[in-house]
């Protein structure tokens, strides 16, 4: 699968202004939904950090979940000049996230493959900060499908 | 949205996750990633679910397990266009007139709510 594909100009935000978790998972839920349901879906959110901050370190958090309110996978970026406080593995703000969500059944496992497929990027885009470079969605979108091209 | 089918629909997503946890291709991915993760997960989960049906009615509840048992993907779904989001068949528009008030689709038996 190529990611890329998956990703869309609207879902892509690249000067979030929320500076604290459930904020900021709110800006990012509002690219897909704007309406009640993405409180439903951001206190699901809430529960899986719960368990375990989904911040990898190094500035990147990828926090995912699966809703009813989702009728297909979807995936936003979003990235923060000023960093997230997101309780992140090394304790570091968190300056770009792949927010993941699924609808509940997913017969080809696309979920897992998805969240897979983001770690291996986020690795690529961290190198020599890559993905602070792109200055407008498209351009993000053409710089994951380089680095896919290249892996 | 009512409380009760807010409290019903929070349930849904967390069996959502008790599931996903449960399942251990799903944990080896999530260790691969390098997501930090709480020792039991799943009782942790289990937990905040008993907190949670303590707050909705035992008749409520026992309908909800029914349900799920019976199809074993969503007990609780949205009503689209005056069509039940479970099984597609129409909803009596009669019903949509009382939305605060929890109602279950006639043809299938999930719990149904308006967006
Ligand atoms: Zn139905």
């Amino acid at each position: 699968m190529n990611l890329y594909n998956l990703l869309k100009p609207e879902c892509i935000n690249l000067s979030l202004s929320a500076r604290k978790k459930k904020d900021v998972l709110l800006e990012l839920m509002g690219c897909i939904r704007k309406d009640k349901d993405s409180d439903l879906l951001v206190s699901t959110l809430l529960k899986r950090e719960e368990l375990g901050s989904t911040g990898i370190g190094k500035g990147v958090a990828i926090p995912h979940g699966r809703s009813l309110v989702a009728d297909k996978l979807e995936v936003v970026v979003g990235r923060s000049d000023a960093g997230v406080e997101f309780n992140a593995i090394d304790k570091q703000p968190v300056h770009l996230f792949f927010l993941i969500v699924a609808p509940p059944q997913d017969p080809g496992n696309q979920y897992l493959i998805t969240l897979g497929r983001v770690a291996v990027i986020c690795q690529e885009l961290l190198k020599s900060k890559l993905y602070e470079k792109p200055q407008t969605p498209e351009e993000f979108i053409a710089l994951v499908k380089e680095i896919e091209d290249g892996l | 949205m009512s409380e009760e089918i807010r409290c019903l629909l929070e349930l849904q997503h967390l069996d959502y996750m008790i599931k996903d946890w449960r399942n251990t291709e799903m944990r080896r991915e999530f260790k691969k990633i390098g997501f930090q993760t709480a020792e039991d997960p799943v009782e942790m989960l289990l937990k905040k679910r008993e907190e949670l049906v303590k707050k909705i009615s035992p008749v409520l509840y026992q309908m909800y397990q029914r349900i799920i048992s019976r199809y074993n993907d969503w007990a609780i779904v949205p009503v689209l266009n005056g069509f039940c989001g479970g099984c597609f068949s129409k909803v009596p528009t009669e019903l949509s007139g009382q939305r605060g008030a929890v109602h279950n689709c006639p043809n299938c038996g999930r719990f149904i709510y308006w967006d």
